[in-house]
């Protein structure tokens, strides 16, 4: 009689093991393979290119498709962001990532930059994304 | 004597709570984590900037689809070739002059296709 009830106790113990086996196994997938990313704006599909200069995952200043600039899902401007930016950091060396949409005309985007420009930073660079192939 | 049956010690730990947790960390690192690959392109400073800049010896004019080098129609596939060319005449700063239809895409495709080029420092405007 103890042996039987012994028996039953360890059948669905092991199939919990396995199912731990499983769910560590893409929790170790996971935490190798991607990368914490700050959220992306919802709105903006980044331009594509072949071959990158990699970049970790930015907290960008987003431009959208109609030319508003975004920064975290509140709007801003170009003088606001930079006033923002050279609180936290060395203010010599301020380069701003711009993530545009892919279908934003040039002018608006050259807007955009030259107003960075003038407010203070020392770099641009857009930020774009490897293209699937 | 009393003696204490042995069965008791060897009680296995439960796993719930552990797979709890792991569940949770997988959770979290799934929805938090991205698989993109980010990449840059640098956008110097606007000519219009102001007499710093020496003057562009060579204008490439973006129209949408279409190339313009210096008044000529190229194809796109022409363009980094043209480039080297340029460079080998001694004329090592290439203004990208955009039109109002073309898109941050073509830009940004632009761009990095002249980046492969040694020697070229690129400027871009905006055209009317």
């Amino acid at each position: 009689m103890i042996k039987l009830t012994l028996k039953r106790d360890k059948k669905p113990l092991e199939t919990t093991i396995s199912l731990i086996n499983i769910v560590f196994l893409m929790l170790i997938f996971f935490l190798v393979a991607g990368q914490l990313a700050p959220p992306l704006d919802p709105e903006v599909t980044l331009a594509q290119i072949e071959e990158i200069d990699p970049l970790p995952p930015p907290d960008a200043l987003y431009v959208r498709k109609d030319g508003a600039l975004v920064y975290r899902e509140q709007p801003i401007t170009a003088a606001a962001y930079l006033s923002e930016f050279e609180g936290e950091g060395d203010a010599e060396k301020t380069t701003i990532r711009l993530a545009a949409d892919q279908g934003l005309t040039t002018d608006h985007l050259l807007k955009h930059v030259a107003a960075l420009y003038q407010a203070g930073a020392s770099r641009v660079v857009l930020v774009t994304q490897k293209s699937s192939p | 004597m009393r003696i204490e049956p042995p069965g008791k010690k060897h009680k296995p730990i439960s796993l719930t709570p552990l797979v709890d947790v792991i569940f949770l960390l997988l959770l979290f690192f799934m929805l938090s984590s991205t698989f993109t690959n980010f990449g840059q392109v640098e956008i110097g400073a606007p000519a219009s900037g102001g007499g710093t800049s020496s003057v562009p010896t060579a204008i490439l004019v973006l129209d949408g689809e279409l190339l313009r080098l210096n008044g000529t129609e190229i194809e796109n596939d022409q363009m980094v070739e043209r480039a080297r060319i340029l460079v080998d005449q001694k004329s090592h700063t290439l203004l990208v002059l955009t039109r109002k239809e073309t898109t941050t895409q073509q830009l940004v495709t632009v761009l990095t296709r002249l980046k492969a080029v040694p020697g070229l420092k690129v400027t871009v405007a905006g055209g009317t």
